[in-house]
Formats: C-alpha cells, structure tokens, sequence
C-alpha cells in the first residue's frame, strides 16, 4: 500500500511552485474583481429599492397634505425555520425493496462508490437508471424484474411523465414514448439547465409531438402533486472551498410567492458542509428534503423534512442514512401515490425504504393476515403505495392473485378513514369487498363473491365504469 | 497590498508537499497541479498566506474539502465519461493496486498518506482532514480494510 501511495503522489505533470502561484494569483484576482462587480451591482439594486417610494413607503405625504399609510411590500414573505439534524436511524423505517446488485439480468449493476445515478417510482414500476450496464431496468412493487431497455449514452437522470419516459443528461433529452422500445431524441421548450434541474422534469413535463420530433416542455421550477409550481434553491452563497450550503430554500409560486428556508443545524449550531440534500413532492401536494450527513464527531445524521405548501414545516422525521453503506450514496428521494420513499445503495443491492405505518405498525401484518385468510396463490406487499392512512388513504396495501383473479387488500386506520376511503373512490372499476376496516378490491364479481365467501364483509359491485 | 514576495516563498517551501497530497487526494481526471492552484487561488482570494497562523495546513485543509467536493460532482460526469470511451479508462492506465486505492474517498487517501507515508501523527492528520483523532483512525482502518478486501477478490 505505501509504494501505491507512494506512486500516486509521484503522478501528473510538474508545473513547478512559481507557475503555479503565478496562476493562482491570476485566478484570485480576476474573482475578487468579480465579486467586487456583484458586490457593487447589488448595492446600486439595494439603494434603488431602498430609496423608491414604491418599495420603501415607510408613509409618505401626498398631494393633499394627507398623511397615508404604505402599500403592501411586493417582496414574497421567508419563513426561516432553524432544523436540528437527528442522528441517523433505521427506526420508523422499513426496507420495502432490495434489488441486488449483480451479473444478472435481473440486477442492477455494481458501482461500489456511487450505484446507480438516479431511480424513479412511477404508478406500478420502479424504474433504475442502470448505466453500469447501459439500459433502464424496471422492477415490480415486489421486487421482480420485468424488463429492460438500452439506454443512449450520456444518460444521467430518469424521469417518468404521463406518455413515456424521460431521461437526460447534459445538454440532451431522450424520451422513450409508452409502448416504445426506440428511444427518441427530444426538443426541450424552455430554461434548460443542468443546475436547476428544471431540465430533468420530474413533476413538469408536458410531452408532446411536434412534426413527428418529441418535445418536452421544461417549466421553471417543478410541480406539486396538486399542481402548485415550487422551486427549490440550494447553493445559495455555499463559503469557497464549501459543497453544499447548510441551507435549502422551497420557493413557492402560486398562488401567492412565498419561501421557506430551511438552516440545518447540529447542536444549535450551523450544520457541517458535508451536509447532502434530495427533494421531491409526495402525494399530498407537500414538499419533502431529505438531509444527510455526518456531523463534526462523524456521527451520521440524517432527516426527511416535510414542507406544506403554506410554507409550515411538519415534524422532522429521522431517517436511514445512505453513508456507511456506501461513501457517497446514492441518495436517492422519490414519491409513488403517496409518502417519500428513500433510495440507499445498501451493500449488496439498491434499498428501497419506506415510513412505516404512523398511525399502526401492525397494519402491513394484518393486511398479510387477511391475505393468507382469503387463500391467495401469491400475495405482496404494495411497495409504492401510500401508507400513512392520511386523508383516508390505506395504512397498507396487498397485492393478491387467486387463479386468474386479480385483488388489493387495503387496510384502513378506522371506519371514518373506511367511509372516506368508500365516499373518495368512485374511479374504481371493478367491483369490492367491504369489511371491518378493510377493503378488497377486485376485478371480477366472482373474485369479489370467493372473497366474501373467505373473509366475510359486503360485496359492492361497481357501477361506475 | 504587496503579497508577492511573501508567498512566493512561502509557496516554495511547501509546493512539494502540497503537489504530493493533490497527487494522492485528486481525483484521476484532475491534475494535481490544478488542484493545489485552486486551493492557492481560493486563499489567496481573501487573504495573503502571511497572514494564516499555519499556511501549510491551511492549503492542505482547503485541499482537501476541494477533492472531496470535486469527487461527488465528478461521480455523475465520470460514468458519463465511462459511456463514452469503456475502454481507455483513466484508472486502466495505472497498475491495481494504485486503481483500487484510488477507488477510496480522498478523505481516506489523505488520512492513510500522510500517516502511512509522511510519517504524521493522527492527530495531526485528523486536524487536515476537520475530525477527531479517533475518526481519523477510523477512516484509516476502513480505508485499510476495503483495500485489504480488494486485493482478496482480485487473488481470487
């Protein structure tokens, strides 16, 4: 290992200390004329603001010697809200999914350092940016591969948008239209930025077909699940030398623009620089930032941090952190219907977490009880699906098959969170089985008779589709 | 304000030991002399070498925070690289044992050269790298036992 050492640090071309302060000086000159310029650009803003009456109304005499009182300050209110980072926990965690890495077709492939670049869940597939192997690999909600697809080169993010998927990297954009196996270069309408991310289009894309050439239209800033337009700051000013700024901004546009900020902290004081941030909306038009890092006594922290679009910042949830498995992560943040799910490259393959149930832990067992009951021929656990059993949504979703007879087992915190599941759901085709704080859905009345039959409860026909 | 003279040769002094932790702690794809330039130009932005209590650990902090910054961003663009040309890898160019050394974060390189190599104290290094003594030995003894694994799967 020291003649290694040894041979590295005799390795690259010698410029020799002269040239090499000489480009240096250059180099710190031209930025402090630089910063000097910005500085200078920003006070002449600062005192134009300051001085405008429009701006800076403080109260005013006007014409008719009536004293009134100023205008509403256009600037778009802060919220700063100071985040102590929790040490890292798998605790109110639980790994949904593991795809292990491997030779094999079904897995993904080995990247000690940084696995796989980026992952998506959408509505039924998780989908991974494998590019150790050059394809994008999908995965069912229990783990089973289901298929791959070449990827170009230069791949480097992986999008899912209504009528394909995007990926991109650099300057470029391929979409691979649904039931497409060629992939497509694409136009890109609008800023187009490897820094703000707009590019990638993870909630904002709009693709489209113009002359037979795809176009995905890229918004400024990104979507909440309901539609709102967000953007989220990261680099604001980070100290030279400095990766990453202990800070994180939510800009929220619409309707009226407000900011969240948000300073991380360890032990009151400002958060490390090692400090890494991911971000995605979830399902229920909220904003979530996962956090993580290792603090001064390299112990590893690490927070997912949920951000209303009011700007309040909820409870914050310790979380799983990446490092320890791997240096760098990946470290991944991405939503299916409902709550974050964590990506971590674990050790022997690509983790998939998940909260466990807030409201009752035993709902995921109960729901595999009901499963074993109803004698299914193979069941799992709806890895995606949301499971927080907010807003009446299920606390924990099974996926069941008995013959041909395909079913979901839902579960539900209680008859209220049960009724507003019934009252919410009039899309479903199909027909259901109610019960006691469950539901069977199915996509037979005769699926939905042998379940009755099995488990008890109400058989419901659909007449909706 | 003249610095010139002052960091002249303060730059000469410990040139040799910085360009040697750049070449250890650097990327591949980043020359050594690159990156001990911008750690100089990063100083030398704010303040005359002078004026630091102790320049020679100033720069090899900034150092550093430089590699391991330059690491993560370089993780994305590397594989991008990798896509484009699959076989003349930069790392295929030195034997493996410098290749898996190189596959350890710069923060373990950099704790491992200047104890293994320069003869340091850890807690002297550990003041390099902004962690304890006792982390600083972690990360040797981690750095120590990937490279130890390497070897094994590699003799296999």
């Amino acid at each position: 290992m020291r003649d290694a050492l040894e041979q590295l640090a005799q390795r690259g071309d010698r410029r020799g200390a002269d040239v090499v302060r000489e480009a240096a000086l250059g180099r710190a000159s031209r930025r402090r004329i630089q910063r000097r310029a910005a500085v200078t650009v920003l006070a002449v803003l600062a005192v134009a603001v300051l001085t405008s009456p429009l701006w800076w109304p403080a109260r005013h005499q006007s014409s008719t010697g009536v004293v009134t009182t100023p205008p509403d300050i256009a600037a778009p209110p802060v919220r700063s809200v100071d985040i102590e980072m929790p040490l890292a926990t798998t605790d109110g965690w639980r790994p949904v999914l593991t795809i292990p890495y491997g030779p094999g077709n079904e897995q993904l492939g080995v990247d000690r350092e940084f696995g796989p670049p980026s992952a998506k869940l959408s509505a039924d597939s998780f989908i991974v940016l494998d590019t150790n192997k050059g394809r994008l690999a999908y995965y069912g909600d229990d783990g089973a591969f289901t298929g791959a697809t070449p990827l170009p080169g230069g791949a480097q993010f992986v999008s899912a948008v209504d009528g394909g998927i995007v990926i991109s990297g650099g300057p470029s954009t391929w979409v691979l239209p649904s039931g497409s196996s060629q992939w497509l270069a694409a136009a890109t309408v609008g800023p187009h930025s490897d820094q703000t991310r707009v590019y990638c289009c993870d909630d904002t894309s709009a693709l489209s077909i113009q002359n037979g050439r795809p176009v995905v239209a890229a918004a400024q800033g990104e979507l909440t699940s309901d539609g709102r337009r967000f953007h989220v700051h990261r680099d604001a000013g980070p100290p030279p030398g400095e990766h990453v700024s202990p800070m994180l901004e939510v800009r929220f546009l619409d309707p009226q623009p407000h900011t969240t900020r948000l300073n991380f902290r360890v032990d009151g004081a400002s958060a490390p620089v090692d400090f890494v941030t991911d971000y995605a909306a979830d399902g229920y038009g909220n904003i979530d930032v996962f956090v993580y890092g290792t603090d001064a006594q390299d112990q590893l922290r690490a927070a997912l941090v949920t951000i209303t679009q009011t700007g309040e910042v909820l409870p914050v949830t310790a979380a799983p952190s990446p490092f320890g498995a791997t240096e760098t992560g990946p470290y991944h943040l991405t939503t299916g219907a409902g709550d974050a799910r964590l990506v971590i490259g674990g050790a022997s393959g690509l983790e998939v977490w998940a909260p466990s149930p807030l409201t009752d832990p035993a709902a995921v067992p109960r729901a595999m009880d009901l499963a074993t009951a109803a004698r299914c021929d193979t069941f799992h656990e709806q890895a995606f699906t949301a499971d927080s059993g907010a807003d009446g949504s299920p606390q924990a979703i099974v996926a069941c098959r008995i013959g041909e007879a395909r079913m979901a087992i839902e579960v539900y915190a209680d008859t209220t969170a049960l009724e507003a599941a019934i009252a919410a759901d009039p899309r479903r085709c199909g027909t259901r089985v109610i019960g006691d704080r469950w539901i069977v859905h199915t996509n037979t009345l005769e699926a939905s008779t042998l379940v009755a039959q099995r488990l008890g409860g109400q058989v419901e026909p659909a007449d909706n589709c | 304000m003249d610095r010139g003279p002052d960091d002249a040769a303060l730059v000469q002094t410990f040139y040799e030991g910085w360009r040697r932790l750049a070449a250890v702690i650097a990327p591949l794809e980043v020359e050594p002399d690159d990156l001990v330039q911008e750690a100089l130009a990063r100083t030398l932005q704010k303040r005359s070498l002078f004026e630091l209590d102790d320049p020679d650990r100033y720069i090899r902090v900034v150092m550093v925070r430089l590699a391991a910054n330059e690491r993560r961003h370089l993780g994305v663009t590397r594989r991008w690289r990798q896509q484009q040309r699959d076989t003349s890898s930069v790392r295929d160019a030195y034997p493996s044992d410098v290749a898996d050394l190189c596959r350890l974060s710069p923060k373990v390189r950099a704790v491992l050269f200047l104890v293994e190599v320069e003869g340091w104290q850890f807690a002297e290094a550990a003041a390099v790298l902004g962690c304890s003594e006792e982390a600083a030995r972690a990360r040797a003894a981690r750095g120590r036992h990937e490279l130890r694994r390497a070897l094994i799967v590699e003799e296999r």
